[in-house]
């Protein structure tokens, strides 16, 4: 029979975690599909930028994708940079493992765009990398005077401010140079792990507020989920399961080892408090989560809140 | 055909004023947004969403306008290197021919994309803008370099037929 | 195969005329039916690829440059340049050249700094002596300092294309524009030692040269603050290289209409329309050339290129120079925004292999396609030079030989063998690339 050939589009270089996992899942799919699977992993961005590989993926054009999740076409799948969906990487692995509300929510409302989410690929906490340190930082709400510049998504710029700082959009080629020239005094956004590899020369500080979770979705098209045999389908779903689950392990193993390389590197890490973190989450959940209700539309908001009332009541 | 002329000018008309206001709309909205942090310590979230639309408006209507004018880059080797006007001409009308055709093929294209644009209904990030407002120009600027490209293959069919009956146009 | 197929379409319709950007769709087009790709995706790829704020760079140095040129800026930067070195046998031309160093200094682009400086040196030239060949050839070579001194269209493409900081990339070629700029001075003065025809301008004593000096730098100063302007305010954090752009428009409009008086009404409006055009051209070639990039990584062409390359040599330097080659021959059959758009994609993984850093190949590409422009075929500054100066082709050769024997080839070979010339700055600024 022909073999399928699946075109894997990947946002990282040669050598990162994430293109690792790609290259692995390759091979280990190859193997085991005794040669009726072809997967040629693009790193890089090569194929485009996320936006457009999650596009391609929606038309057929592109196979698979290990990429971010953009809201183009649903504003409702911001929904998974919510903040504060989880304090720890315990709760990370009940948040973004196949079963649990948030899975089962984007599994559906990325169905809708006729793709079919496979696992969640964690890269870690999002913290904040800063030049300059104000003296406030543990307190959730109080003014900071800090101009940080966030991702161009509402729920960003919303917890960002709420959370007290003045909030400036740089696009993410340039922020490098915006930080160390000095427009913009840090950023939200990105892992320890991203902000020792991009951001260590250049940012004083690093903030572990374990804001919200830096995850990537991996992506196969209905196109080829239909070309490919229930027996290739299930190859193909347990092996991407299987790395996406071993990225939550490895992400807390790299959140730790790149805080300490940072602190070798000279950045100071500070780390928030369990009971400064449980303020910040409150903070989030009680007063942003509302604010984002337009965006990601009431049933959503209203739904969420509710199950981690539960939860809270539960605990 | 005295329509087909006033039609064209008008339309020429309407592309100089589209590519001039957008230019400068481009300049203001890039220096506002400095202008705005910088001095009044305020950030215009979406503004670049806007500045893409100006942007692609700009770069098509741009060069469409160039297209009109025969402002495209093109190497020209051959012309400038081959003496024998027939041969020149010939070469000339067969590139474009090449340019017509494919800027026909682009436009069918954009019309697809533009088509797909309106299901899909996609939105800008931060201030849901659809997308359709930036992807039109795509469709516009090939329409439109295939009109004045399709007038260039008629003007140098006219020049190869007249080289041939041994009147020159130079 | 495909792919070397894909090639040759590109390279027949570049020959016969076609325009660049439906070169680039030709080829497109021929992979996608014969290696079948579905064409839905070609279109809002090259579009996904273009909607970056970060781009809007390109046209507003464009329309900058414009505002520059209507504004009678360029005289004043002459008048000054020529105060310090004009008095040399050979000065004029020495002034020409720095001219155009500085002139680049507030422009993106070669061809706004061969018109603007070229219409005040051209008649100088003449006048001083030198035959008109010469002076066409001269202007020519040296407006290419347009591009290499920041700012510079073709290295906000570069950066951008190639994932790197447009800051990083501007600062990348500087040092190599310095020492292009002295090999042709060098070059202009041993050409002209031997030609009795040439005037020597009348020696000045220091009071009268500190009278001028206090005269002209004056006159000069609202030009001169410009590149202060744009590259200490990327620098100093006040703003993106993109809005350090629209700040060198905004800056450029009150000086060209009421200091140097230049502009008017008309002629601004003129202006816009005529970048808003020149940056159509380039900015359709950049989206036909990300489509057709695309189709030549999924079809593998920089591989089959590298294996092409590393199956003549094994070693690094040969397949360096033959990089080199490559992109002389590129730069032969293309102007310059076409070549950087054609050979970064395909040319910098095959560099970063070969252990060459980004930033230094940012020098490699701007010096290689930057003399691109002034090699024929495709010699675009080469003929303006030649029309604005009345000059004939054939009597611009020959000097122009000579000048990329011995100022652009070595200057070449230094960016590509000596990685510090490129890095030095970059590293010293930034703190990068070494
Ligand atoms: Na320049
Ligand atoms: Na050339």
């Amino acid at each position: 029979a022909e073999s399928v050939r699946i075109n894997f589009a990947g946002m990282f270089s040669p050598g990162h975690p994430v293109t690792n996992a790609q290259m692995n899942f390759k091979k280990e799919v190859e193997e085991a599909t005794e040669g009726r699977v072809k997967v040629r992993v693009f790193p890089a961005n090569q194929l485009g930028d996320y936006t457009q590989v999650f596009e391609e993926l929606s038309r057929g054009t592109m196979d698979m994708g290990l990429i971010n999740i953009p809201s183009q076409f649903d504003p409702r799948l911001e929904v998974m940079y919510l903040h504060y969906l989880a304090t720890n990487y315990a709760e990370v692995r009940e948040t973004y493992s196949p079963g649990s509300y948030l899975f089962t929510t984007m599994e559906g409302l990325i169905s809708e765009q006729k793709i079919k989410l496979l696992g969640f690929e964690v890269d870690g906490f999002g913290g904040f990398g800063l030049t300059k340190l104000p003296e406030n930082i543990g307190n959730a709400g109080s003014s900071k005077n800090i101009l940080l510049r966030v991702p161009p998504m509402d729920i960003f710029k919303t917890a960002a401010e709420d959370q007290g700082f003045q909030t400036v959009s740089v696009p993410f080629a340039e922020l490098y140079t915006s930080l160390q020239t000095g427009v913009a005094d840090g950023w939200s956004g990105g892992s320890s792990t991203l902000n020792y590899l991009q951001f260590r020369d250049v940012i004083k500080y690093f903030v572990v507020s374990n804001n919200f979770i830096d995850a990537y979705g991996w992506l196969a098209s209905d196109k080829l989920w239909k070309k490919l045999s229930a027996k290739d389908r299930h190859i193909i779903q347990e092996i991407a399961l299987k790395y996406a689950s071993q990225s939550i392990d490895v992400a807390e193993e790299n959140d730790l080892k790149h805080q300490k390389l940072l602190k070798d590197k000279g950045v100071t890490v500070i780390k928030l408090s369990d009971e400064e973190l449980q303020l910040w989450a409150k903070q989030a959940r009680e007063e942003t989560w509302p604010k984002l209700r337009s965006r990601l539309t009431p049933e959503l908001i209203d739904s969420i809140q509710k199950a981690y009332q539960a939860k809270t009541v539960e605990n | 055909m005295g329509a087909i002329k006033l039609i064209s000018n008008k339309i020429l008309t309407l592309q100089e004023i589209l590519a001039v206001l957008c230019s400068i709309f481009i300049v203001l909205g890039v220096g506002s947004g400095a202008f705005f942090r910088y001095v009044l310590g305020v950030s215009f979230h979406g503004l670049e969403e806007l500045l893409v639309i100006g942007s692609f408006w700009m770069y098509f209507i741009g060069a469409s306008y160039a297209s009109h004018k025969g402002k495209h880059i093109s190497a020209e080797v051959f012309s400038v290197y081959c003496s024998n006007p027939i041969l020149r001409y010939s070469v000339s009308v067969l590139a474009n021919f090449i340019t017509v055709s494919l800027s026909v093929l682009y436009t069918y294209y954009g019309w697809e994309f533009l088509m797909w644009s309106f299901d899909a209904d996609g939105k800008t990030s931060r201030l849901q803008i659809p997308l359709v407002f930036g992807h039109s120009a795509v469709f516009v600027g090939f329409f439109l370099m295939s009109c004045y490209f399709f007038n260039d293959l008629m003007g140098g069919m006219k020049k190869l037929k007249a080289a041939y009956y041994g009147k020159p146009t130079e | 195969m495909l792919s070397v197929i894909a090639l040759c379409i590109l390279v027949a319709t570049l020959i016969i005329g076609v325009p660049v950007p439906f070169a680039f769709l030709a080829s497109t087009t021929f992979l996608m039916f014969f290696a079948d790709y579905d064409p839905s995706f070609l279109l809002p790829f090259g579009f996904s690829r273009m909607s970056n704020s970060v781009l809007l760079a390109i046209p507003l140095f464009i329309i900058a440059g414009g505002l520059i040129n209507r504004g009678h800026i360029g005289d004043k930067l002459v008048d000054f340049v020529d105060l310090f070195v004009g008095r040399l046998k050979g000065g004029i031309g020495v002034v020409t050249v720095i001219s155009c160093a500085v002139f680049g200094s507030i422009t993106g682009s070669a061809a706004a700094t061969l018109s603007g400086i070229g219409a005040i040196m051209f008649p100088k030239l003449k006048k001083a002596g030198y035959p008109q060949g010469h002076s066409a050839a001269l202007i020519a070579n040296a407006s290419v300092l347009g591009l290499l001194i920041p700012p510079s269209a073709i290295m906000i493409l570069y950066a951008w294309i190639g994932n790197q900081s447009v800051l990083a990339a501007f600062l990348a070629t500087v040092v190599p524009g310095i020492i292009l700029a002295v090999l042709l001075c060098a070059v202009n003065v041993i050409l002209v030692r031997n030609n009795k025809n040439l005037v020597l301008e009348d020696p000045i004593d220091l009071k009268t040269f500190q009278k001028l000096f206090i005269k002209r730098s004056a006159k000069a100063m609202p030009a001169l603050v410009m590149p202060f302007l744009i590259l200490g305010g990327i620098y100093g954090g006040v703003v993106t290289p993109t809005e350090a752009a629209a700040l060198g428009v905004l800056y450029a409009i009150p000086v060209g209409f009421w200091v140097y008086r230049g502009l008017t009404i008309r002629s601004f409006l003129q202006a816009i329309l005529d970048a808003a055009v020149t940056t159509g051209v380039i900015m359709v070639m950049l989206y036909t050339v990300m489509i057709l990039s695309r189709l030549y990584i999924m079809e593998d062409l920089p591989g089959t290129i590298m294996a092409f390359l590393t199956s003549v040599s094994d070693n690094p330097i040969l397949i360096l120079l033959m990089i080199n080659v490559f992109m002389i021959i590129i730069g032969m059959l293309m102007d310059d925004a076409s070549a950087v758009l054609l050979a970064t994609p395909i040319l910098l993984p095959l560099a970063v292999e070969l252990g060459v850093s980004p930033i230094q190949f940012a020098a490699i590409v701007g010096v290689n396609l930057g003399m691109g422009n002034i090699t024929p075929p495709t010699a675009p500054l080469l003929y303006l030079g030649g029309q604005l100066g009345g000059a004939k082709i054939n009597q611009m050769m020959k000097p122009t030989l000579c000048m990329i024997a011995f100022a652009w080839l070595p200057t070449l070979l230094i960016v590509t063998y000596v990685p510090q010339v490129s890095l030095w700055l970059p590293n010293l600024v930034l703190g990068i690339g070494g």
